[in-house]
């Protein structure tokens, strides 16, 4: 039998689509949809995007 | 005494953060003993904070992330780690403006022992400059741990308090009509 595997779709977003969505969001609502924002950039790394790829989808970094 | 003088160094070298590049404006790298690559990076968290824009810029989630790891190698319990990533998030907010969001990913069941590790980092080796706020929202049948640290001579710092505690629902600031009746309540 052969096994099948399933690989994750991954789909590449911009920042203002968690924008919007943070913007219909109510109180600690907001935070959850941070914390997808922050597993969408994990994700979209690990998928070889860089981060001037992740700045021109509008995602804003820092260091000091 | 030459094993007394190295097995000091090595003592001494155990408590040091690991040697990390900055590669502005994006992230940092650094790499442990164990021949492991660690990324991390603070990005824009500031929609959470929409309705306080005075702080919506200041506002940063922090990942970390393993990049690569030696196929065959066991990694044990690396201090230095959590030393070198204290250290990063430390420098990060000695600047004094901005604030760091930590929330816990409960996709894979592991978001206490990541939440107690981290806050714990902080406990261990915060300088007392630190402040941690601990929260918790509850969504269905979840909790989702976070915390927000933020440097105690920030000059917002009361306002961060205020809007955290708001966003993440313990705290609801009463609206002006609301504040004025109860003002003007006999009571008071």
């Amino acid at each position: 039998m052969k096994e099948v595997i399933q690989q994750k779709e991954f789909r590449r977003l911009t920042e203002s689509y968690f924008a919007e969505k943070a913007k219909q969001a109510k109180g600690p609502q907001k935070l959850l949809v941070m914390l997808e924002m922050s597993k969408y950039l994990t994700a979209a790394r690990e998928h070889g995007l860089s981060f001037e790829e992740l700045r021109k989808d509008g995602f804003r970094f820092a260091t000091v | 005494m030459v094993y007394l003088s190295k097995n000091l160094e090595k003592m001494a070298s155990a408590l040091q953060p690991y040697n990390y590049i900055t590669y502005k404006p994006d992230y940092y790298i650094f790499n442990t003993n164990t021949g492991c690559e660690y990324h991390c990076y603070f990005f824009d968290f500031g929609t959470a904070f929409s309705d306080y824009p005075d702080l919506a810029s200041k506002v940063f989630g922090f990942n970390l992330e393993l990049k690569y790891k030696p196929g065959n190698k066991t990694i044990g319990l690396d201090k230095r780690i959590a030393i070198t990533i204290a250290t990063i998030i430390k420098t990060f907010l000695n600047e004094k403006e901005n604030v760091v969001v930590y929330i816990c990913d409960t996709s894979d069941n592991h978001e206490k022992a990541r939440f107690h590790k981290f806050t714990n980092w902080f406990k261990t080796y915060n300088d007392g400059n630190i402040i941690q706020l601990k929260g918790v929202i509850h969504t269905g049948d979840i909790n989702i741990l976070n915390a927000m640290l933020i440097h105690k001579n920030n000059s917002q710092l009361n306002d961060f308090i205020e809007a955290y505690e708001i966003i993440t629902g313990i705290y609801t600031k009463p609206d002006d009509d609301e504040l004025n009746n109860m003002l003007n309540e006999p009571e008071w």
